[in-house]
């Protein structure tokens, strides 16, 4: 008798002690993971409001995302040969007949920096193209505008998670600084736009009338993709020409 | 009257072309003159300063009987394909750009190709090799231009995709996360069954 009772009793400690079990395993093995996965989608979603752009940068940090280069850094070129000579050119102006150099960029070379101190934008640099390769490695100049010096519509884009995360705050009056190795460029803000994305009015060129345009995606301050633009217009305050010395 | 309507055009785009063609010869032909050729004939803006850009960039590499055949060239696609689409009266160069753009869009796409054949013609003539291919993403195509030894993606003139895409990091989390959780529905369901 009594051991069918200890036998019972046993049973039903085990029985409770399985059934603990289960609840731990299932506590340790299925909620945890669900319990990590509404953190995540949670911090995603809170990603999603204006906070998370102040610590952005930091995160970026973190998970490193190589979204900085050396102004000059010798790379392997897709689109020229590695012994590519520089492309100079003395252009003479028919009015003022005054003689300067040009240097042409090969596509997806260093082109130039911008800056935009207002906006803490400094010394970003500029390649030469829009393709995806080149937005990697910061702003990209638009090949169907014009050259930066010659008169017209310049064009310059970039992320708005990397090179022109700060692009929208520029303030109509900044000074927006253009420079290469053989012109500055200076301009001043004249108007914030936001545009569709099919929308080709502000980087057609402006013959005649120069203008810079740089643009990104706009979002209302949210991550993500976007089918609207947001572009900084500027008119251009002076030309600087700079004395090029080319190595033999 | 519609087809005097299109003898008339006709007359009058061969009249544009012949006093271009002679002007080109007249004055000593420039990289420049080939881009205002382009313009005079209808050619959208973003293309003729992307034909710009590469001019004058190679202006070196490209004597004047050249550029005279590259004027002709243009003259001669204008002929042969676009003066069909323009009204009466109407001269190429005194469209705007929406115009332009409006005048390329409505093409058909065979006469799309052979502007594009033109192109890569005229520029195997000169050395340059253009390749070409239609997008799946809207009308326009993807152009290379290829020429010593220099390699040119020409740029759509859509704005580019500048936005971010998903935090991959997070994504990351979440995808381990997902895994883990039926990973422990797995041992929990073969714990149970063992006891």
């Amino acid at each position: 008798m009594s051991d069918s009772k200890s036998v019972k009793h046993s049973r039903s400690r085990h029985r409770k002690h399985s059934e603990s079990n289960k609840v731990l395993r299932t506590v340790t093995f299925v909620l945890t993971p669900f319990l990590v996965l509404t953190v995540v989608c949670g911090v995603f979603v809170l990603g999603l409001l204006k906070p998370y752009n102040d610590f952005k940068p930091y995160l970026n940090l973190v998970f490193n995302e190589e979204n900085k280069q050396t102004q000059g850094d010798k790379q392997v070129s897709i689109y020229h040969p590695d012994d590519a000579p520089l492309r100079i050119r003395e252009v003479t102006n028919e009015e003022t007949e005054e003689t300067h150099t040009m240097i042409y960029p090969y596509y997806g070379d260093f082109y130039g920096t911008f800056t935009c101190e207002n906006a803490g934008m400094i010394d970003l640099p500029i390649y030469a193209g829009t393709r995806l390769d080149v937005l990697e490695k910061g702003i990209g100049w638009y090949n169907g505008s014009v050259y930066i010096g010659n008169v017209g519509n310049l064009v310059l884009a970039a992320h708005n998670h990397t090179y022109f995360y700060n692009l929208p705050w520029c303030k109509v009056g900044d000074i927006v600084v253009i420079e290469t190795d053989y012109v500055k460029m200076t301009y001043i803000i004249g108007e914030i736009v936001t545009f569709d994305e099919n929308d080709s009015t502000y980087i057609n060129p402006t013959f005649g009338h120069d203008r810079l345009t740089a643009y990104t995606c706009w979002n209302n301050g949210r991550l993500g993709m976007s089918k609207t633009r947001i572009a900084i217009l500027g008119d251009l305050v002076s030309r600087e020409w700079k004395k090029v010395e080319v190595a033999n | 009257m519609k087809l005097a309507k299109k003898i008339t055009t006709a007359v009058a785009s061969l009249a544009i072309a012949a006093s271009m063609s002679v002007s080109a010869f007249a004055a000593a032909a420039t990289w420049e003159s080939v881009v205002q050729c382009a313009k005079d004939c209808g050619v959208q803006d973003h293309n003729v300063q992307q034909l710009s850009n590469f001019l004058e960039k190679n202006s070196d590499k490209f004597t004047t009987e050249q550029y005279v055949g590259m004027c002709k060239a243009i003259e001669k696609t204008f002929n042969d394909v676009v003066f069909k689409y323009l009204d009466a009266d109407t001269a190429a160069s005194s469209l705007d750009n929406d115009a332009r753009t409006a005048l390329f869009k409505n093409m058909t796409e065979e006469d799309r190709q052979a502007i594009l054949k033109a192109l890569v013609d005229t520029g195997a003539e000169y050395g340059v090799k253009i390749t070409t291919e239609k997008r799946a993403t809207n009308d326009g195509y993807d152009v290379i231009v290829e020429f010593d030894g220099e390699k040119t993606p020409i740029d759509d003139n859509k704005p580019s995709p500048t936005g971010e895409t998903a935090n991959s990091a997070a994504a990351f989390v979440a995808a381990c996360a997902i895994m883990l959780a039926g990973t422990g529905i797995v041992v929990v369901a073969k714990k149970n069954k063992e006891n």
